[in-house]
């Protein structure tokens, strides 16, 4: 789920993240969407370099539209955002570790970081 | 939720078809989860959390923490075959958990919105200097005990993860041999954490795997709570350098007293006798100091020696575990 990736940082590394996400297999999942919390977690991107690479991510999961190109100061009021946080579930696919090029693979939507 | 209501439903929990020996596992059986899971909901609050359970096995300390109210869940284990059964759980029970396939000690996460990453300590010691606490507001786990020799430490580890995954204010909820108390309240107090005893269970173990002797075995084990204390992050990252350290030297276990019961451990079956309430019957609060009387029962401490001065009986000392 996205809302866990975006905490996620590869094992071992000090600033292995984002990790950057190949999508093979996704869905959206309906379950409910606490709007407080999930704004409460976003991890507001430090630099443009970070926000990029969110921005790729997106991009690689179909959801381009959900961000604006140069970081906004706040996601709250951003629900097509938050939603997509929320509801996008990678079944099948990779995480690859920005700062090693290590690749984790995703397997029935569990992340594999052994 | 109730007690009773909880742990009906965490009976529902499936746990491994084939438990490995060698990574400790042990089901944590709902009654204790429950216990478990209440309290935290009492002293610190699920409702809206964001909470971890790391070694999650069949992952019933997350879906209980789903249960009460938590936002979401992350549950972390080793064993795919672990997972595997988390995942048929989740399902089951409908739940907000993700589950991550990662060893717990390596897990490193982002902290929140204004920290910064809180990187696991590299080979040459001391975490991230820019590390400011993790993200969770509550991190549950029944950690391997570290008795057998590939877990060794396992317990300390662990207990040291959960502090590195809280956010500031947040709380770990975890389970430790009562013999090695000393030794935990140690290790926390030098990873920065405030950590005491919330209560005293006996686990009974059934037999489980083959080097199990006895058809049955009970296990004193202390539920404890830790919480970093405030800007204690200079600390924490020198415990993990230690932690590191110590790891790859392989010492003798001759802090810990649990290698006498190198070959039982914990959790136990259903229909045994419920653990030590964790509820004070004069206060009816969860007990921050529980002491054992006479009679067998657990109180407050202070509530018991307030009741026993007024009733004009000496005030007794609490029996440590190791005497």
């Amino acid at each position: 789920q996205l809302l866990t990736h975006n905490m996620l940082m590869a094992p071992g590394t000090k600033n292995g993240f984002p990790l950057a996400i190949e999508v093979e297999k996704m869905e959206t999942v309906e379950s409910e969407f606490r709007s407080e919390f999930t704004a409460r977690m976003v991890q507001k991107p430090v630099t443009q370099v970070e926000y990029g690479a969110l921005l790729q991510t997106l991009a690689g999961l179909g959801m381009d539209g959900t961000l604006p190109p140069a970081v906004p100061d706040s996601y709250e009021s951003n629900e097509e955002f938050l939603r997509a946080l929320h509801h996008v579930e990678v079944i099948d696919g990779t995480l690859v570790c920005p700062e090693t090029g290590k690749r984790f693979p995703i397997k029935d939507g569990i992340p594999s970081m052994l | 939720m109730k007690l009773k209501q909880l742990v009906g439903e965490l009976q529902g929990v499936q746990s491994w078809r084939h438990p490995k020996s060698e990574l400790e596992q042990y089901p944590t059986p709902p009654d204790i989860a429950a216990h478990m899971l209440l309290a935290a909901d009492a002293e610190d609050g699920l409702e809206d959390a964001l909470v971890a359970d790391l070694g999650c096995g069949g992952g019933v300390l997350g879906i209980g923490a789903a249960l009460l109210g938590a936002a979401h869940v992350l549950a972390v284990d080793l064993d795919p075959a672990a997972l595997e059964v988390a995942a048929e759980n989740v399902e089951e029970f409908e739940v907000p958990v993700s589950l991550l396939g990662c060893d717990v000690v390596q897990l490193a996460m982002r902290s929140g919105p204004e920290g910064a990453p809180s990187g696991v300590a590299d080979a040459e010691g001391g975490a991230d200097a820019g590390a400011a606490g993790g993200a969770f507001d509550i991190v549950l786990m029944n950690p391997p005990f570290g008795t057998r020799n590939e877990s060794h430490g396992a317990d300390v580890a662990f207990l040291q993860a959960g502090l590195r995954l809280c956010r500031p204010g947040g709380a770990v909820y975890s389970l430790h041999k009562t013999s090695t108390r000393p030794f935990i309240a140690k290790k926390a107090a030098e990873a920065g954490g405030e950590a005491s005893v919330v209560a005293e269970l006996r686990f009974e173990i059934p037999r489980m795997y083959k080097h199990h002797r006895q058809p049955s075995k009970d296990v004193a084990v202390d539920f404890w709570r830790a919480a970093l204390a405030a800007g204690e992050e200079a600390q924490l990252a020198a415990a993990l350098e230690e932690s590191t350290r110590l790891e790859e030297e392989r010492r003798a276990p001759d802090e810990q007293a649990s290698s006498s019961l190198a070959a039982e451990r914990p959790p136990s079956v259903e229909e045994e006798e419920p653990p030590a309430d964790f509820i004070c019957p004069i206060t009816t609060e969860v007990m921050v100091d529980p002491v054992m009387a006479a009679d067998g029962h657990s109180y407050e401490r202070s509530a018991i020696e307030r009741w026993l001065a007024t009733n004009g009986k000496k005030p007794f000392a609490h029996p440590s575990p190791d005497s």
